[in-house]
């Protein structure tokens, strides 16, 4: 099962295969010669209750919070495959009061020039089985449409019917990380 | 003293303004691999590091910003002055403002303010109003004892 899902498609994943205890959600880029728009890319995963907001701060798993306070969600400190992020979830773990994990990008604001998503050649994010890294899906280029935008909502993993669904999003942000941390309720 | 959380101290930048323009605004750093330094506008050293696009710390007259995006790869900072220039004004990128009191004699270097780098977390920390005769001096009393000084108040470039 390999999926290639455009924004707004959905894979059931423990469906598909009902042992699966989790994924390892990984997320590349392209960004030609703007490297230091890649310095500045940080991806960061949200643990949302069923109204889409984080249950807290400590619910903001990035690189400066390797992992939610259950570890059930953590940023790999070096990504394989291809990636140039990671992200393992793990299904059991998961705090009951927990919906869906959202993963997004942001530009961090830096003291440098100031770049958009619109630069990026390339952006995916895929979903690969916890167990033995086989990817199970991936989304299109989602930096086609991409101009302003300084934030973007990449995927979802969320429960549905006593499983876990895997959502491609895409949506981008002109507000930055502030519009994300805003529609998700994490305080900055 | 104040504590950033994880979120605070990694998004965004965090700026440092004098209340007033101040004389000699600046700050020293220590990285997290051991290289030291300071910066200060009216010094001529405008960022840190001094060379590259992405500069970790930068100085503009009278304010000061700090890119959190680079935070892990930060060990400490203290931020130092001419006192008498009212307050030094901290501000998050999520709006959270703490303001430390500037006071200390109107001659010599003032410490205001030391920020540590705790596993992730920015604890912030208003100094003493000890002032030292220049600006070797005020981060030799902090420790900073890496940095190589041309003179008093200048380090090599």
């Amino acid at each position: 099962m390999i999926a290639v899902l455009r924004r707004g498609s959905n894979v059931a994943l423990t469906k598909e295969i009902p042992g699966l205890t989790g994924v390892v959600v990984g997320v590349r880029w392209k960004t030609g010669r703007e490297e230091v728009l890649g310095e500045n890319l940080v991806v960061a995963a949200v643990l949302c209750d069923a109204g889409g907001k984080a249950l807290s701060a400590d619910h903001f798993v990035f690189f400066n919070q390797l992992s939610d306070p259950a570890t059930s969600v953590s940023q790999l400190e070096q990504a394989m495959g291809g990636d140039d992020e990671q992200l393992e979830m793990r299904f059991d773990g998961v705090p009951a009061q927990v919906s869906r994990l959202v993963v997004m990008l942001y530009l961090n604001e830096s003291n440098g020039l100031r770049r958009t998503l619109g630069r990026l050649r390339e952006i995916g994010v895929r979903a690969l089985d916890l167990r033995d890294n086989r990817e199970l899906a991936r989304s299109e280029n989602l930096a086609k449409g991409l101009d302003a935008e300084t934030a973007l909502a990449l995927c979802e993993v969320y429960r549905h019917g006593g499983g876990w669904k895997f959502k491609v999003v895409g949506e981008g942000y002109t507000t930055g990380v502030r519009g994300l941390a805003g529609d998700y309720g994490v305080p900055l | 003293m104040v504590i950033l959380s994880r979120v605070q101290s990694g998004v965004g930048l965090l700026t440092v303004e004098a209340g007033r323009p101040a004389a000699r605004l600046g700050c020293a750093y220590v990285l997290a691999g051991g290289q030291s330094s300071i910066v200060c506008h009216s010094a001529g050293i405008v960022s840190a590091p001094r060379t590259g696009r992405n500069p970790m710390i930068l100085a503009r007259h009278h304010k000061l910003t700090v890119d959190l995006g680079q935070s892990r790869r930060l060990a400490r900072l203290i931020f130092y002055g001419v006192a008498g220039v009212g307050s030094l004004v901290v501000t998050t990128f999520g709006g959270a403002r703490i303001e430390a009191p500037v006071a200390g004699p109107n001659a010599g270097i003032t410490v205001f303010l030391s920020v540590y780098n705790v596993d992730g977390e920015l604890v912030l920390r208003a100094e003493p109003p000890n002032a030292a005769a220049t600006v070797r001096n005020a981060c030799d009393a902090y420790g900073f004892d890496r940095i190589s000084w041309r003179d008093e108040d200048n380090p090599v470039a």
